[in-house]
């Protein structure tokens, strides 16, 4: 049940978060979608965070095609550890929202084009990340 | 921002194998120290098991201040929620999801447990039928017919089947109007049939008192049949439980409902969903029917394989072991729940301090945050959720063991009952497997 529970918690978020008097919301500049006292915190940034180490923990690097409807890949479960960023590598054809079932959600804003995000969750758990429009489950990450 | 809103959407992690593995050996190597060291005459037997509770104790529960207590909290809850789910927004910073999903679909079980019939004293359905009939001045009990035995639980059966089938598979089950319309129904449904019936009606066709007064037969209290509040074993007031025609089919749908869940939780199942081509409510809908199914063939099959002794009848012994699978779903709710209730639990509660989302605190948990602790502790949680299948794997056993000491011929009392054992080991293991599959 949880899933489909937290499928409905984000639709919610969509409602009031992305109202009519919201933009398109695709700009960079919103890593506001969190709060500072969250546990888990979704950033945007252009360039992957000089500090980490990225290059050897390539497994921690996904990268996902938007083209349309058409979403890759799919439902793909990928091993992490709590705490330690994820980057996202999106090519997309149009805007899309990535939703991140982790508790509390977390909302990812792709813009058209090439862009990166970063993710971090901090506790152990199966978090889905699913696009918004189609509905479709991303990519599981199981973080340990 | 909403976000402080949002019901925790992470699942567990599924169990380690080794703790999975070590499970399902224990399940198996206690099931037949059981069979081959336990008692060989019947032990439990609910018209005379149980000291009586104490004095102060029984007065305080019988009486009707106690009663109507209750009965008046659960109606004044049922109503909150109900101007909630029809004034709120639809949206899930409204109440009413956290509330029928996890407060009274989970949270029935660990109140049944403690305290025995909860939903039964609380149910408002029920104490809305009480109060018709005292402005009527007609029997509460008494209907215009009487329902026939063969009706059984095959009511509640149905609405259990409804309503995790709303849960599970209806996509738009965090939506209000279905939630409303189910409600509707289900208010119905139960007050024309206990007008027609009377209040025995509630017995049979609520699905949320039939499931709760099945776990509450795993709590210490009970009742005699003349009604004296007893205290007594789990094991001895399980074996109260009224066998009838549809028992089997209640506990095929509360085991296989569940099972489903965690099946459909499985990365494999998400991918072929996510590449078929096939209409998913149906398929959903026939595998969840499927694995209702399984269990109560399975549980049937293993149960007339031995001919009873003189006196039972064959085709009554489905039902009469049926109360013996009710430990094995408890011990399975418990660590396919346990996180969802704890955490989405203190979620709902929150939000039921504003319940129309205009920013009420009204019962003052409003700023209250949901503590975490349990996620972040995926050790501790993996042995609980392991623990709790083991000890209802072993007293389901138990139960099932003395059942047949009283309905197996002496001749067969132990080979009769291998086939259950051996059905309840691969409940027991799938159960571990889907655990540690998610």
């Amino acid at each position: 049940m949880r899933r489909a529970l937290a499928a409905a918690a984000v639709a919610a978020l969509a409602l009031t978060g992305c109202g009519s008097e919201e933009p398109a919301a695709t700009t960079e500049e919103t890593p506001a979608t969190s709060t500072p006292d969250e546990s888990a915190v979704a950033s945007e940034s252009p360039t992957p965070s000089p500090t980490e180490t990225s290059t050897d923990d390539s497994g921690y690097a996904i990268e996902i095609e938007i083209e349309g409807d058409r979403i890759e890949p799919r439902g793909k479960r990928i091993k992490v550890k709590a705490g330690e960023p994820v980057t996202l590598e999106v090519e997309s054809d149009r805007a899309a929202e990535l939703h991140v079932h982790s508790s509390p959600e977390q909302v990812l804003e792709v813009k058209k084009g090439e862009s990166t995000s970063s993710l971090t969750i901090d506790r152990p758990g199966i978090v889905d990340v699913e696009e918004h429009e189609t509905g479709i489950v991303v990519f599981q990450l199981e973080v340990r | 921002m909403v976000f402080a809103h949002g019901v925790g959407g992470a699942q567990d992690l599924p169990i380690p194998a080794e703790l999975a593995i070590a499970g399902a050996s224990a399940a198996l190597a206690v099931s037949f120290i059981v069979l081959a060291v336990a008692w060989r005459t019947p032990r439990y037997d609910a018209a005379t098991s149980g000291r009586r509770a104490p004095e102060r104790l029984s007065r305080l529960v019988d009486s009707p201040y106690f009663e109507w207590t209750l009965r008046l909290l659960g109606l004044a809850f049922f109503a909150y929620v109900a101007v909630a789910a029809v004034f709120g927004p639809d949206l899930l910073v409204n109440p009413t999801f956290g509330v029928v999903y996890v407060l009274l679909w989970v949270g029935l079980v660990p109140a049944s447990l403690l305290f025995g019939p909860f939903y039964k004293a609380v149910n408002p359905v029920r104490t809305l039928h009480l109060l018709f009939s005292l402005l009527t001045g007609g029997d509460p009990k008494r209907g215009m017919y009487d329902l026939p035995r063969w009706v059984g639980y095959w009511p509640a059966a149905a609405g259990l089947f409804a309503f995790v089938w709303l849960e599970l598979v209806y996509p738009d089950a965090t939506y209000l109007s279905p939630i409303r319309l189910w409600f509707a129904v289900y208010v119905a449904v139960l007050l024309v049939g206990s007008a027609l019936f009377g209040s025995v009606w509630f017995e049979r066709a609520d699905p949320f008192e039939v499931y709760s007064t099945l776990v509450g037969h795993l709590s210490v209290f009970g009742r005699r049949e003349d009604g004296m509040l007893v205290l007594r074993s789990p094991l001895a007031n399980l074996d109260a439980v009224p066998a009838g025609p549809g028992l089997v089919a209640v506990v095929s749908v509360l085991f296989g409902s569940t099972a489903f869940d965690s099946f459909k939780d499985m990365n494999a199942w998400l991918q072929f969903s996510q590449s078929t081509s096939l209409p998913m409510t149906w398929v959903n809908t026939l595998v969840m029917l499927g694995f209702c199914v399984v269990v109560g063939l399975s549980l049937t099959a293993a149960t007339v394989a031995a001919a009873p002794r003189e006196g039972v009848r064959r085709s009554d012994l489905p039902a009469l072991f049926a109360h013996s699978v009710v430990p094995i779903i408890v011990g399975y709710m418990v660590a396919h729940y346990l996180t969802y209730f704890v955490e989405s639990g203190q979620q709902t509660l929150i939000q039921l301090s504003d319940p129309l989302g205009t920013g009420a605190n009204l019962l003052g948990t409003a700023d209250g945050e949901v503590n975490y602790w349990l996620s972040a502790h995926p050790t501790f949680l993996a042995v609980t959720k392991v623990l709790a299948v083991v000890t209802g794997h072993v007293l389901g056993v138990v139960a099932a063991h003395d059942r047949a000491m009283k309905v197996l011929p002496k001749r067969h009392q132990l080979t009769g009952q291998l086939p259950l054992l051996v059905v309840m080991v691969f409940y027991t293991i799938t159960g571990l497997y889907l655990l540690f599959g998610a």
